[in-house]
């Protein structure tokens, strides 16, 4: 099989097995969760048998032509991060598929969603880390964001979730949407989407200042996804999920990607200065404020998402202050943090599960009603915290000497970074304390006892799998080497990484991270002494709520942007309409005269040809009885008015040589009036027609009613006189009266232009009469509610209720 | 044609949109009476000046006559016209007999920016 | 010449005119439009894969050449404008037969259904400036007729300013064709072109096309010329907004993109900076708008502005790239925007409102109907690899090569605001746990307009599947509609092979 086809298999499976979950009856498809769990282990087998296959060092493309006109295509890149994260992805997977069979147990009913959002999720991911083109790869990381607001808000009726959801979605899309229009910079300065490409030719010179907005806008998506300051307070939030959802998309993987992302760009920014600040100090204060925090919080899962942030502030921080030639033991830090974060998410909802809270302050002594389990997270207590024997103590000595080199390297920043990792390690040691002491050892309160269920075995074994890793890895380091070596990527790797060992000595480094021990237990001493309960996240500290003000802020807006554009009556609607219009043309024509002075304009109008006292007279009594329609009150005397002005139209046309027209309009006018008269001359008499309250309720209003119509009426004066000064010297109207008689068979031009030369015109015509016929007969006949209807509610359309007797 | 056209069609104009921008529904009407028959004079006023030339009919006298197709715009526009004023006219019939009023300020009373509409 | 514009056009004149003598609603009656509107969408789909290379197909009505008679050009903007919304306005009819039974259905709601639909061809397909008042005429009046036809008297009041800006805006146009005859001595559009060379830089040539621009603007929304739309919108029928939303203010944008992009030569810089502008605080305040609402079909009537402000955005770069991000959003729009009211409509039938905060639970009482929200709503707010993702990444590609960072942060925010509204109704409609009384969704009427949304989902779907030959049909389709002298030569070489004139025996 080729490595394609195997590829390909991989990605499609997890889409497939959602889909097939998703929309098959269970009828047809029992078991979902077998089906998931099988799909995972049959994608991990592909992508264990590609990297076998791949042999070491691999990078190789394999691409699938997509979207080409934009540059997209299915594009793939086989190298050791992305083979070290999928293996992570699908393997962690096994682990929460299996766990899901006991957490899920007895909700069969949900089990389809559930899974499908599982391997939905599971198919993005891949689909991420597999990425070769970055638009493909912004593709499936806004899917990965989509299935976690779908996971998120699993639980949808709970008001929380959904706020939850909201949140996760919201910052990863507008960080996401920053970070695509990165992206889109990135290719107008390298010129293609293709990661390899860009990875493989040395950044060019064009565009030198965009580069720096390309690595800001990218970053901005990166820190979204990984939940780094200013944007961490969402993955706290995101903790309404179920603990297999947290476990995997919110510690292992999902979060992951901002920091796949840094990785991915290493090789291309890491030389510019931006890189380090811009990464650093952002990503060390997040690491900091997240394990200051975890400390405060008291929920089980709280405690662990800060934890996480905190933790995914230092990957990031560590690839910034990677020191030039690239980084060493990122694989081991990430694999470090996915058996001991992985590990406490699980046991969390093992006790979540079992003794009905996740409050530390509520729980006790679980110890020895829940033993593995109990094992499981001290194991991982003691790698959060990094005690020898786990792989907790390997990262974090590998973490100290390498900020002390960085230290000399990276100045002031370095110095931070130093300050907030001993800090950090500090506060991790008291808050696994926290963990382990409060959860399983202690006295049991009484409601635990009254909830007490065992978990089934399906519950307990990943957890104990993923600590038996860290333990084992832990105990005997070397074999890590060989596991890891094989998925280095040069540009970003190094390749000085030591030879892992359990002792390397009484080091610095090792004199550090004993003090730091100490301290922390004794910072947990005093912070926790005795049943002093968890302070909690002081509000200050909440930046979600920010987001929520934010939130209610825009919609806020929302109401004052409707209240200030939107208005609901028509004579505001169409004075704004004008009034805009008229400021247009205005501002257009101002720009014109200063330019040129009114020389160019005055130069289209013919002021003396074309003057006619007798036209000039009937338009007299055209714009007489115009006057008096603003100005008479009557209904007589407007009627009489607007009457008189059409028929002086009719004249009008005669002297402008258009009997047909004179004609036609002659018989429209009277059609008008006498409709006018007879309709609502009918609501005239019964005082329906407010014919005195014509002005509006503000002198303003008025003043700006009579402004508008005056600058309108000068700017369409203006406009004539400008545009039909000097008309075209060969108008096609010409042709019609040549021709009106050989081709058309009619002496009256207007006519066969009408019924013949342009005869779609007319047919145009009586359709809009046909139209407005209808619109009348509709009017006329229409249904009206009655008043029992009115009261029932108003937003049911007549007659679109279900189930209702018609009534018309 | 046009500089007495130009005065005409402004002055209509004026005239008319004043009447729109009326807080009642049937000088609104009127209004686009008026600015219906402006719009097509000044479409008269692009079929040039017709001093000295006639209609265009063949036969009923000699050329120069004047340009025709502004002239069937206009046909079609004012039959255009009247199908949306007579529209417009039972609309505000309509409105008037159920509503008793004309007035927009009181039709529109109730603010209704997509909130609940109390009748 | 080909005749199928013309078939375009006259289809669905012939089936308003039978719905019309025959007025008794009844199945039968509802298969006969269904019918005919399926097959207008057929024949639409037809024209489009002609023409999908950037070929250009006239038809010469009365076979009379232009200038001097009326030419239909279809070209692949055209085209692809025809099918989708023949396509969307089959499948409002399918699902305004299943809304209600036939025996209550409004006898009038169909034949103008259809004559809006002869409208809208004969807007897309004809290359005569008057015509296109004329058609924009039958649109109009027909669509002034269904808003009042079945609204009650609280309703119909907001016809008032619906119709009395859209008067507004039919006097600028009949005002700016009047000075485009005068000024060019044709109406034709290929004529148009030729003649224009001497006006290039021509003051009053900007002064036309600012005033076609803003006729045109407020038939599409655009901000300060938008009041007429989210009040009256959500009047309407779901099928009747669903057509509307899908329709109405894209033939406004299809208006302007022709003349902008076809008909006259470059004017005034500032005339497409404003227009920019303009677009921006449409997308910004539609968005905005929508975020506040609190019923789905106020939340979408805003959002058609907002989207509307996003398609003028890349319009205004006056680049190909920009048009073609132009196009491609206006052609997802069309899809999406009216698979969404009919959504609302079958929320609003099985809550009997759509009102966010007396709603809920339908995650669990309809999955299929969640499933549609979701695929549509988040296309409509630009989540890749849906279709609204596309347009999003050619208008972003367009501004930036541009340098028009400010309206690059304009389309952003619209986006933005999108997401949240349809969060916003995702969380309270269908995520919400359900209101008392549980909603009704065993009726299968139910499942009925369900399927025939699917019919739009699909075409959502295959858009975004399909996204490279879309990508690249909206690409040809920019390059027709900015080809001037190519759309010329076309028009007016077809003319040379008949001979001039013509139409007697």
């Amino acid at each position: 099989m080729s490595l394609g086809l195997g590829l390909a298999l991989v990605l499609l499976l997890p889409a497939a097995g959602a889909l097939a979950v998703a929309l098959v009856p269970r009828r047809w498809l029992p078991f979902p969760g077998f089906i998931a769990l099988g799909v995972a282990m049959a994608s991990l087998c592909g992508v264990l048998a590609i990297g076998s296959k791949a042999g070491a060092h691999p990078s190789f493309v394999l691409d699938w032509s997509w979207v080409p006109e934009c540059g997209l295509s299915l594009s793939f890149l086989v190298d050791g991060l992305s083979l070290f994260f999928a293996v992570i992805v699908l393997g962690m997977g096994v682990l929460v598929l299996v766990y899901s069979r006991g957490y899920m147990a007895g909700r069969e009913g949900d089990h389809r969603r559930f899974y499908a959002g599982l391997l939905f999720f599971m198919g993005s991911m891949l689909g991420t880390v597999f990425s070769n083109n970055l638009l493909l790869l912004f593709i499936f990381w806004e899917l990965t964001g989509l299935a976690s607001f779908l996971l998120i808000g699993f639980e949808h009726t709970s008001e929380e979730a959904r706020r939850g959801a909201r949140m996760s979605l919201l910052v990863t899309a507008v960080t996401g949407l920053v970070m695509l229009l990165g992206i889109v910079m990135l290719k107008q300065v390298t010129g293609t989407y293709d990661l390899a490409t860009i990875l493989r030719s040395p950044l060019p010179q064009t565009h030198k200042d965009w580069l720096d907005a390309c690595l800001v806008l990218l970053v901005v998506g990166a820190f979204g996804k990984s939940a780094i300051f200013p944007f961490h307070f969402w993955l706290p939030n995101a903790m309404t999920a179920p603990t297999p959802v947290s476990a995997y998309l919110h510690s292992a993987t999902m979060v992951k990607l901002g920091i796949f992302l840094c990785a991915r760009l290493f090789p291309i920014f890491g030389e510019r200065e931006l890189w380090a600040p811009l990464l650093g100090v952002p990503a060390f204060s997040t690491m900091l404020l997240g394990a200051v925090l975890a400390l405060m919080s008291s929920d089980l899962k709280a405690i662990l998402a800060y934890s996480t942030v905190s933790q995914l502030g230092y990957l990031i921080g560590y690839y910034a202050l990677g020191p030039n030639g690239g980084v060493d033991y990122d694989y081991l830090h990430i694999l470090n943090h996915l058996f001991y974060k992985g590990s406490l998410f699980m046991v969390a909802g093992i006790v979540e599960h079992a003794a009905g809270s996740r409050d530390i302050g509520k729980l006790g002594g679980l110890a020895p009603r829940l033993p593995l389990t109990a094992a499981s997270c001290a194991i991982a207590c003691a790698a959060m915290a990094g005690l020898p024997l786990t792989t907790g103590f390997l990262s974090k000595e590998f973490m100290l000497k390498e900020i002390f080199s960085a230290f000399s390297v990276h100045g002031y920043l370095g110095s931070f970074a130093v300050v907030c990792v001993v800090l950090t390690s500090l506060l991790k040691v008291a808050f696994s304390a926290k963990i382990i002491l409060r959860v399983f050892f202690g006295k049991e309160p009484e409601t635990v006892t009254a909830h007490f269920h065992a978990p089934s075995a399906w519950m307990t074994l990943p957890p104990a799998v993923l600590s038996g890793c860290a333990l084992l890895a832990g105990i005997a380091p070397s074999f890590l080497n060989p596991l890891l070596q094989p998925f280095t990527v040069p540009g970003l790797h190094a390749g000085t990484a030591e030879h892992f060992q359990i002792w390397h000595g009484w080091t610095r480094e090792l004199w550090v991270s004993l003090a730091v021990v100490l301290a922390g237990l004794a910072l947990y001493r005093v912070s926790h002494y005795g049943d002093r309960p968890c302070p909690g996240v002081p509000s200050y500290l909440k930046a979600e709520r920010l987001f929520e003000w934010l939130h209610e802020k825009t919609i806020a807006a929302g109401r004052a942007s409707v209240r200030l554009f939107q208005t609901d009556r028509e004579q505001s609607a169409v004075l704004a309409v004008t009034a805009f219009a008229g400021v247009t043309l205005g501002a257009f024509a101002w720009k014109q005269v200063f330019a040129g002075g009114f020389g160019p304009l005055l130069q289209f109008v013919d002021f003396t040809g074309g003057m006619s006292p007798l036209r000039l007279l009937v338009g007299v009594f055209i714009v007489l009885p115009a006057l008096g329609l603003v100005l008479f009150r009557s209904w007589g005397g407007q009627l009489a008015c607007l009457g008189i002005s059409g028929f002086m139209v009719t004249v009008y046309f005669v002297l402008g040589r258009a009997p047909d027209l004179a004609l036609t309009q002659l018989l429209v006018e009277t059609v008008s009036i006498v409709a006018i008269y007879l309709l609502l001359g009918r609501c005239a008499k019964q005082g329906l027609l407010e014919q005195w309250s014509d002005l509006p309720s503000s002198a303003m209003a008025q003043g700006l009613r009579v402004a508008v119509s005056c600058s309108v009426a000068a700017a369409v004066g203006v406009l004539i006189l400008v545009v039909t000064g000097m008309p075209h010297h060969n108008p096609v109207g010409n042709f019609f009266i040549r021709h009106t008689e050989d081709m058309a068979h009619g002496k009256n031009a207007v006519n066969t232009i009408l019924v013949d030369f342009r005869g779609l015109d007319t047919l145009g015509e009586i359709t809009v009469l046909l139209a407005a016929m209808l619109g009348c007969l509709g009017l006329l006949m229409r249904y009206r509610r009655n008043s029992e209807e009115q009261k029932q509610g108003r937003d049911l359309t007549p007659g679109l209720g279900l189930g209702e007797e018609g009534k018309s | 044609m046009q500089t007495d056209t130009a005065c005409i069609v402004a002055a209509l104009f004026g005239c008319g949109l004043y009447l729109v921008l009326s807080r009642n529904l049937v000088r609104t009407l009127f209004g686009f009476l008026l600015l219906s028959n402006a719009v097509n004079l000044l479409l008269l006023a692009t079929s040039g000046d017709p001093r000295g030339k006639e209609a265009p009919i063949v036969g009923a006298g000699n050329f120069p006559a004047v340009d025709p197709l502004p002239q069937a715009l206009i046909l079609t526009a004012i039959v255009i016209s009247f199908a949306v004023t007579a529209f417009l006219v039972v609309l505000v019939y309509r409105l008037a007999l159920d509503h008793g009023t004309t007035d927009s300020e009181k039709l529109f009373a109730a603010r209704s920016d997509g909130e609940e509409n109390t009748p | 010449m080909s005749p199928l514009p013309a078939m375009a056009v006259l289809l669905p004149l012939f089936s308003a005119l039978v719905l019309f003598f025959w007025a008794k609603p009844s199945p039968l009656r509802s298969g006969f439009s269904v019918g005919f509107s399926v097959a207008q969408a057929l024949l639409c789909w037809w024209l489009a894969m002609q023409t999908r290379h950037g070929e250009i197909l006239a038809c010469m009505a009365g076979n009379w050449s232009p200038p001097y008679g009326i030419a239909l050009v279809v070209d692949p903007l055209s085209a692809v404008m025809m099918a989708l919304a023949s396509s969307v306005a089959a499948t409002a009819v399918l699902f305004s037969h299943y809304e209600m039974p036939a025996a209550r259905q409004h006898p009038l709601r169909m034949p103008l259904v259809h004559t809006m639909m002869m409208g809208a061809n004969l807007a897309f397909a004809t290359g005569d400036l008057f015509n296109l008042f004329v058609a924009f005429e039958i649109t109009l009046v027909a669509s002034y007729a269904l808003m009042v036809i079945e609204s009650d008297s609280w309703e119909i009041r907001h016809a008032v300013p619906y119709v009395a800006i859209n008067l507004v805006g039919s006097a600028l146009f009949l005002t700016a064709a009047g000075l485009v005859y005068s000024l060019f001595g044709t109406l034709n559009f290929a004529d148009i072109i030729v003649r224009s060379g001497s006006l290039v830089g021509d003051p009053r040539m900007t002064f036309l096309v600012i005033i076609l621009c803003l006729a045109f603007s407020i038939k599409a929304g655009v901000v300060p010329l938008h009041h007429w739309l989210p009040n009256s919108y959500p009047t309407l029928p779901p099928a009747c907004a669903a057509l509307f939303g899908g329709l109405l203010t894209k033939i406004g944008v299809y208006a302007i993109l022709r003349c902008l992009g076809t008909v006259f030569p470059p004017a005034f810089p500032g005339v497409y900076e404003a227009l920019g502008w303009l677009a921006a605080v449409t997308a910004v305040v539609g968005g905005l708008g929508a975020v506040s609402r609190d019923r789905i079909r106020d939340i979408l009537s805003f959002h058609i502005i907002g989207q509307i402000g996003l398609m003028l955005l890349p319009a205004a770069l006056m680049t190909r790239g920009g048009f073609t991000a132009a196009i491609l959003i206006l052609w997802h729009n069309m899809v999406v925007k009216s698979s969404l009211f009919l959504i609302g409509g079958v929320v609003l039938a099985i809550h009997g409102t759509d009102r966010l905060s007396k709603i809920g639970g339908l995650l669990r009482a309809s999955p299929w109907l969640a499933g549609l929200f979701a695929i549509q709503a988040f296309s409509l707010a630009g989540l890749p690899p849906l279709s609204g993702f596309w347009g999003k990444l050619l208008a972003l590609e367009a501004g930036i090569t541009r340098y028009e960072y400010g309206w690059v942060a304009a389309g952003m925010i619209g986006g933005v605001l999108t997401l949240i509204s349809m969060v916003k109704i995702w969380n309270s409609a269908f995520a919400a746990a359900s209101v008392e009384p549980a909603p009704t969704t065993t009726d299968t009427r139910l499942w009925k307009m369900a399927a025939t949304i699917s019919i739009l989902c699909v075409l959502t779907l295959g858009m975004t599947v399909l996204a490279g030959p879309m990508v690249k049909l909206s690409r040809v389709a920019a390059a027709g509609v900015m080809d001037r002298t190519g759309y010329a030569e076309s028009v007016l070489e077809l003319v040379g092979k008949d001979r001039l004139g013509g139409g007697m025996p």
